[in-house]
């Protein structure tokens, strides 16, 4: 685990400025706070410093929830670990750049370590009494600022102070939403979903984990601990989470009302926090029965097991995509489907999910068409794509996952080219108004993705759905670049350690900047994939400097020694050598100074380049003459003896008679 | 810089300028008539109004006789390069023969006297000497001035080809 590397090597090490109050010990770990994802380090308030805090050190491959923690610093909830101070820290032991974390650290530590662990349970009217209201205060004051907690499970549950006797729910935002949930704290849906994938969610899935929480916490275990994932998550489709959450296991008084409420299946009956509220505060609400699915009059065989409901069929089709594909063309399911689950809706949505299809490309035709169809079976279910599988506001999580080798970029892509999200849009009754902005995101989104320019593609679509992931291009990953205003500053930090690598603008930092720099226009990057690398130098050399003037800063001596070295190249583009010579003679003074707009104008200089053309078309011409009078001289050559000897009786002649005028003239006068 | 290609467009021209135009040719043959009649004219004049002036001149004039037998060449060079000679080298004689008297009595003076055949003959060899030396130097200068055209002209491409690069030639670099 990359949390691991964090805390290697920090022995000895002095502490880490995090802004201006608070500083992080690396050589104080604190095994007990670290997270999956982040490690836990003793860090000290320079304005308090009796004050109890720590700080996160995140791992680099989870971005961090930007959006929450600005919330929940806003919040101060008493029930939710609030975060002090956040930033971009150099880290020694990684020899890197780690966003990192300052929270209050709680007196009481974590309630288990994992969820395997035991631990004594706890009594129904603590929970009702002490335990839950703080809790739900908190949870409320976060659903009413557009939150989600998203990391409610017993292994993120801190005693607040040493008595035990109240929690706070743990850290949410070191890691993207719910990747760090076992999928017996999700909701089926989002248990569906690949960890990077499940997305932000709603306050009912939070609710949820809530219930689940609250099994755990009362029997002291984790009932379903001898469970696979797959077992709990086939389990709860088939019987419901409720009684497969509990196993049998029987619970008596009023606590069994909540937890029905809770761990409802239907996110529409699922209590809210109004609801569990009201319930504390003494009003009972009738217990929810389980909602009865839709189940068929005679089972659907598929890959030798039976099933019953559209939502564990879809589930067996989205695991088994080629035996899916051979079930979906053969007639037999269609008619079970009209005559046996007779579900309308279902039926409707498979017509368009097969009808859809013949408008598609060749390429991941049948993958797409049980995508579609899982869609229609189960609509609240994530989008399934050969084993890609995302809730459709957790794409942009899942990417990022996906871009740091925890997944298929290229099933991603596929999916969201073949109108996978615009269909299971088109699959929901009733379109929830926050997902709306997604379905506008994605048609816009699907453009980006089409264009093969650095700046578009894939990579400008992570950047899109994720707007505070650092840059993830390998030349400046380590930074942890979150603005684009930072990106020629990590250059020049790169470039002082590699001066003599050649230095490429690739596709990740064209498209970071592409979306980060609003001002940027889509020529900047036309130049970066040109064919002709002296174009493509004179392209990251463009950008650059049009960045630098924008957002400085206003010299970066190492980076424009980088790119210096590229430069003869673009130099070379003029035609006359004179002017060859004297450029290349000069640019290492103009280089030494790191403006790259002084740069840019230096070797493409417009009034040169015109300049040079017209020269070079005056010397072309200049050739063409000379070349067809030495042709005339070559032609002539065979011809030349025998017109020098027309000329030389010519001039014999001439000469002849000038000699007898002259002796002629002589004779006269002498003999007058 | 090759010029092997251009082999072809050179045997093409310099068969098309090969044969003479056959107004020139006629032109040529009615010039050399005309002479030949105005020369037959005068020495038939000549000799019916001073006999022994014209027995010098035909003595005198027999190399030209000759040159014009010999000379092939349409505009007669030969002829006119050794006929003017010959008759400055006669001019001494007939002028002799003038201030003394045009009879034969003279004409015996001059044509006994071996100095004036060795001027008449002489000037008439002086004319052979220059008609065959002459085209030699003349050819010798053309292929020097022909010479240094080219290499300036060399020159001057390499120059251009240092300049703007074999580009500037028109013609593709190899590899």
């Amino acid at each position: 685990m990359a949390d691991q590397q964090v805390e290697t090597g920090t022995a000895g090490k002095p502490p880490v400025r995090l802004g201006e109050r608070f500083e992080i010990h690396p050589d104080r770990p604190l095994p007990d706070l670290r997270s999956p994802n982040a490690a836990g380090f003793v860090a000290v308030d320079r304005d308090r410093p009796t004050a109890s805090m720590f700080g996160l050190v995140c791992d680099a491959d989870q971005p961090p929830r930007h959006d929450v923690l600005a919330a929940l610093h806003g919040l101060r909830s008493e029930a939710l670990l609030a975060p002090h101070e956040w930033g971009v820290v150099d880290w020694p032991a990684t020899g890197r750049r780690h966003f990192a974390i300052i929270f209050d650290r709680p007196t009481g530590g974590r309630v288990v370590q994992s969820l395997t662990q035991t631990v004594a349970p706890m009594h129904e009217d603590e929970l009702i009494h002490h335990v839950l209201p703080p809790l739900i205060v908190s949870l409320r004051d976060l659903f009413a600022a557009g939150f989600t907690h998203r990391a409610i499970r017993p292994n993120n549950l801190f005693w607040r102070d040493a008595a035990h006797r109240t929690l706070a729910l743990g850290d949410c935002v070191s890691a993207p939403p719910a990747v760090l949930q076992p999928v017996v704290c999700e909701t089926i849906e989002s248990g569906m979903a690949m960890p990077a994938g499940r997305g932000n969610g709603t306050p009912s899935e939070d609710l949820y984990s809530l219930g689940v929480t609250i099994i755990f916490l009362l029997f002291g275990r984790n009932l379903v601990a001898s469970l696979s994932d797959d077992q709990i998550l086939a389990e709860k489709i088939g019987r419901g989470s409720y009684y497969a959450l509990l196993r049998g296991e029987r619970l008596n008084g009023a606590i069994i009302e909540v937890l029905r409420g809770l761990l409802t299946d239907d996110p529409r009956e699922r209590w809210n926090v109004q609801d569990v509220e009201m319930w504390l505060e003494g009003r009972r609400l009738s217990p929810k029965q389980p909602a009865l699915v839709k189940r068929a009059a005679r089972p659907f065989e598929f890959a030798g097991h039976p099933f019953y409901t559209a939502r564990a069929l879809g589930y067996a089709f989205s695991r088994d995509t080629a035996s899916a594909v051979r079930t979906l063309k053969a007639p037999d399911f269609e008619i079970w489907m009209q005559r046996s689950l007779c579900d309308e809706d279902r039926l409707k949505m498979f017509s368009a999910a097969v009808a859809e299809g013949h408008d598609v490309g060749a390429g991941g035709h049948d993958e797409r068409l049980v995508a579609r169809v899982c869609i229609a079976l189960d609509p609240a279910a994530p989008v399934r794509y050969k084993g890609f599988s995302a809730a459709i506001d957790g794409f942009g999580t899942a990417l990022v996952a996906a871009f740091r080798g925890r997944g298929s970029v290229q099933q991603i892509a596929e999916a969201m080219g073949g109108r996978l999200p615009q269909f299971w849009f088109s699959a929901q009754s009733g379109l929830k108004p926050e997902l709306v902005p997604f379905l506008k995101s994605f048609e816009r989104l699907r453009l980006h993705l089409e264009d093969r320019r650095p700046g578009f593609g894939i990579e400008r679509i992570v950047y899109e759905m994720n707007p505070k992931l650092h840059c993830l291009s390998p030349s400046i990953e380590a930074e942890y670049v979150i603005e684009a205003g930072d990106v020629l500053t990590a250059l020049e930090r790169v470039s002082e350690k590699r001066k003599d690598d050649d230095f490429q603008v690739d596709r990740h930092l064209a498209a970071f900047i592409a979306t980060r720099y609003r001002g940027a226009g889509t020529d900047w990057f036309d130049s970066l994939h040109h064919q002709d690398p002296a174009q493509r130098v004179l392209g990251a050399l463009y950008l650059l400097a049009r960045l630098q003037s924008f957002k400085g800063p206003s010299a970066v001596p190492a980076l424009a020694h980088r790119l210096g070295r590229q430069l003869p190249l673009v130099i070379d583009r003029y035609h006359s050598r004179t002017r060859r010579k004297r450029l290349k003679a000069e640019l290492p003074k103009i280089v030494g100074k790191g403006n790259l707009a002084d740069m840019l104008a230096f070797v493409d200089n417009a009034a040169d380049r015109v300049r040079d053309i017209q020269g070079f078309q005056q010397a072309l011409r200049d050739y063409a003459v000379i070349d067809r009078e030495l042709d005339l001289l070559h032609l002539e050559a065979p011809r030349r003896p025998e017109r020098a000897a027309e000329l030389g009786a010519r001039y014999a002649a001439t000469t002849a008679s000038l000699l007898a005028w002259i002796i002629a003239l002589s004779v006269i006068v002498t003999m007058s | 810089m090759a010029r092997g290609t251009t082999t072809a467009k050179t045997t093409a021209k310099t068969k098309t300028k090969t044969p003479t135009k056959p107004g020139a040719q006629r032109r040529g043959r009615n010039t050399g008539s005309a002479a030949v009649t105005l020369t037959v004219i005068v020495i038939v004049v000549l000799a019916l109004t001073a006999l022994p002036l014209c027995l010098l001149v035909i003595g005198g004039m027999l190399p030209t006789a000759v040159a014009v037998v010999v000379d092939r060449h349409q505009r007669r060079y030969l002829a006119r390069t050794v006929g003017a000679m010959n008759l400055a080298g006669v001019m001494p004689g007939a002028l002799h023969m003038w201030e003394a008297g045009i009879t034969f009595d003279s004409l015996q003076q001059v044509i006994n006297s071996p100095y004036n055949w060795l001027v008449m003959y002489g000037a008439a060899a002086v004319g052979w000497v220059l008609y065959f030396c002459v085209p030699p130097v003349v050819a010798m200068v053309i292929e020097v001035r022909v010479d240094e055209t080219k290499h300036r002209l060399e020159a001057q491409a390499k120059a251009l080809v240092e300049e703007w690069g074999e580009e500037v030639t028109g013609r593709k670099r190899d590899g």
